[in-house]
């Protein structure tokens, strides 16, 4: 080999190496650059902190800019999604949290669940260190206040939507109060039982059934009454009936005989001796010959 | 050699200045800048800030957020010793990161020295009442009073001794231990029967408040209308009355005659017997043709 060609094939590799180093860091610093390029998605929002500070809390969905790593950073919040928790109370494995004392000293089981989404990132994630952690204690707090002012035949019956209501709006309170930013949607008590142990759930059921009973009772009586007044008042009616046909007919007679009475009176009038004597032997003949008739000879006898 | 050897050493130790004089303090923290270990000062705004290079001043980074804690629920008494079965969250923030590094130093301790301050106030706040005191109020207010004044009285000690800022405290947990569990349901359903009892007997007094009503208005109705028809009677046989007499007023002695004659037929029917004497005078010619008189 040739010590010259040799240093030429050096010096010309070398300055060719040289273009592809300068290519090189050109290309890192391009894709440095490019890597403050960032997608937001319909669901989310950004939150953009320059050196830690934040700077912007609601970037909406799209392709943004910012500057690359360690001067600025962004955060994904997932916003608008709806998520839900679910508490039990009660007894068991599965309870979140132990029976709800009412105002009364009875204790029920319960199961509440919350649909909530993230109203302010920044508040959802700069304001609590576990803001959904949170709204579960918030709940469960809510809900001992709400049912220690409350007697269990309200809060079983037809308390429930009230009671309800109560806990959303207060649960909502809580989050505004404490900024944790979250917006409940919507609240629901999914069941609301008294025990069942020791038969407590069944005595609960025998309430429900004796209040039956006494509507039933009732409805029985008023039926039976229904049924005792129209007799009474049909037997009464036929009273009514009776007696009016008992008037028509005395005072019919009366009017009928004083009328045969007076027709008779004009014949009377004209000849007392004839008609008496007529009148008389009619009725006497009638009356003789209907009935049996002995005669006796008063003179014989003696 | 020993010159690049110097110059290598000093570019090494100006980079790991420039870096360690930067600190990147983010949002959700709270810095404390300490110097040869002591603390100097807080460094309370997210974002960059300069200061002398470690080992000379170094930073303690802290949690500023809200953080909660879950005290350990357990058994307490009231003022009327019934037991109860309670726990209560705290809400809590780092308020003063002096006080607090040099008190417990990280959360965990915090948390410890936090839960036995709470759950000591709170024995003795529920101790002050009867749990009927506390329970059956229109909007749950006494347990917010009672946690106020639990709040109320381990703010100041938290705050003083901790750095911390006790920022609510509520009940999450209220409900009876295990084993009173048992005594509580027996009441429950002890109740629940009395109640049924109650519902049952009720319907049966209320049905025969019904009956013996209905009885007392159909014996009303039957006495009126009695005494209804008895006067439409009596009123039918006045006006019958009436009409003989205006008759009677007429001819008193052919009226006596007519209605004497209708009374013989009435009463005297076809199984009467009558037995007469031949002289009465209907009879008179019944012994021969009578002589004929001046």
């Amino acid at each position: 080999m040739n010590p010259s060609g040799l240093h030429q094939d050096l010096r010309h590799t070398f300055r060719y190496g040289r273009m592809v180093g300068t290519l090189l860091v050109l290309a890192a610093l391009a894709l440095y650059l490019l890597s403050g390029f960032y997608a937001v998605q319909a669901d989310q929002r950004a939150i953009l902190k320059r050196f830690g500070a934040l700077v912007e809390d609601n970037i909406q969905p799209g392709i943004h800019y910012r500057l690359p790593w360690p001067f600025e950073i962004t955060e994904l919040v997932e916003a608008t999604r709806i998520k839900t928790i679910r508490m039990h109370f009660g007894n068991g494995e599965a309870a979140s949290g132990p029976y709800l004392i009412t105002g009364d000293t009875n204790l029920v089981s319960a199961d509440i669940s919350v649909d909530y989404r993230i109203a302010n990132a920044a508040a959802f994630r700069f304001h609590t260190t576990d803001p959904e952690a949170l709204l579960k204690m918030e709940l469960a707090a809510v809900a001992v206040k709400a049912l220690a002012s409350r007697t269990v035949d309200s809060v079983l019956t037809e308390g429930r939507q009230a009671l309800q209501n109560r806990i959303q709006v207060d649960l909502q309170a809580v989050m505004t109060r404490l900024d944790l930013g979250l917006h409940i949607s919507s609240l629901r008590i999914d069941s609301i039982q008294p025990p069942r142990e020791s038969g407590v759930a069944l005595a609960f059921k025998d309430v429900a059934s004796a209040r039956e009973d006494k509507f039933k009772l009732i409805q029985e009586a008023e039926g039976e009454r229904g049924h005792l007044l129209a007799q009474a008042r049909s037997r009464a009616n036929a009273q009514v009936q009776d007696s009016q046909a008992f008037a028509s007919e005395v005072v019919a007679a009366a009017r009928g005989e004083s009328e045969r009475f007076v027709s008779r009176l004009g014949q009377y009038r004209k000849a007392p001796e004839l008609v008496t004597r007529r009148i008389y032997q009619e009725s006497v003949g009638e009356i003789m010959g209907a009935s049996r008739l002995v005669l006796i000879d008063p003179e014989a006898e003696n | 050699m020993t010159r690049r050897l110097v110059i290598a050493i000093a570019v090494a130790l100006a980079l790991y200045a420039g870096v360690t004089s930067l600190v990147i303090i983010q949002e959700e923290e709270v810095a404390l800048l300490t110097e040869l270990g002591r603390p100097e000062k807080t460094l309370d705004q997210a974002g960059l800030a300069f200061k002398w290079p470690d080992p000379i001043q170094s930073v303690i980074k802290l949690d500023r957020r809200l953080q909660s804690l879950s005290t350990k629920a357990t058994e307490y008494l009231t003022a009327d010793k019934e037991n109860i079965f309670a726990g209560a969250f705290v809400l809590w923030r780092i308020r003063a990161p002096l006080v607090f590094v040099e008190s417990v130093r990280d959360s965990t301790k915090a948390e410890l020295r936090i839960d036995d301050l709470v759950q000591s106030t709170l024995g003795s706040e529920l101790s002050r009442q009867p749990l009927g005191a506390l329970l059956n109020d229109r909007d749950g207010s006494r347990i917010s009073e009672s946690m106020d004044r639990v709040l109320a009285s381990v703010r100041p000690q938290a705050l003083r001794d901790f750095g911390i800022e006790i920022v609510d405290v509520q009940l999450n947990q209220l409900s009876f231990p295990d084993q009173n569990l048992r005594s509580a349901y027996n009441r429950m359903r002890a109740e629940r029967e009395q109640l049924a009892k109650r519902y049952r007997a009720e319907g049966e007094e209320e049905a025969a408040k019904i009956i013996a009503q209905t009885d007392k208005e159909v014996r009303e109705l039957l006495a009126t209308t009695y005494r209804d028809t008895e006067a439409l009677r009596g009123q039918a046989q006045a006006e019958a009355m009436a009409i003989y007499a205006r008759a009677y007023e007429q001819a008193p002695e052919f009226f006596e005659l007519t209605r004497t004659l209708e009374t013989y037929q009435k009463i005297l029917g076809p199984e009467a017997t009558l037995i007469l004497s031949k002289d009465t005078p209907l009879f008179r010619y019944l012994d021969g043709v009578p002589e004929r008189k001046q």
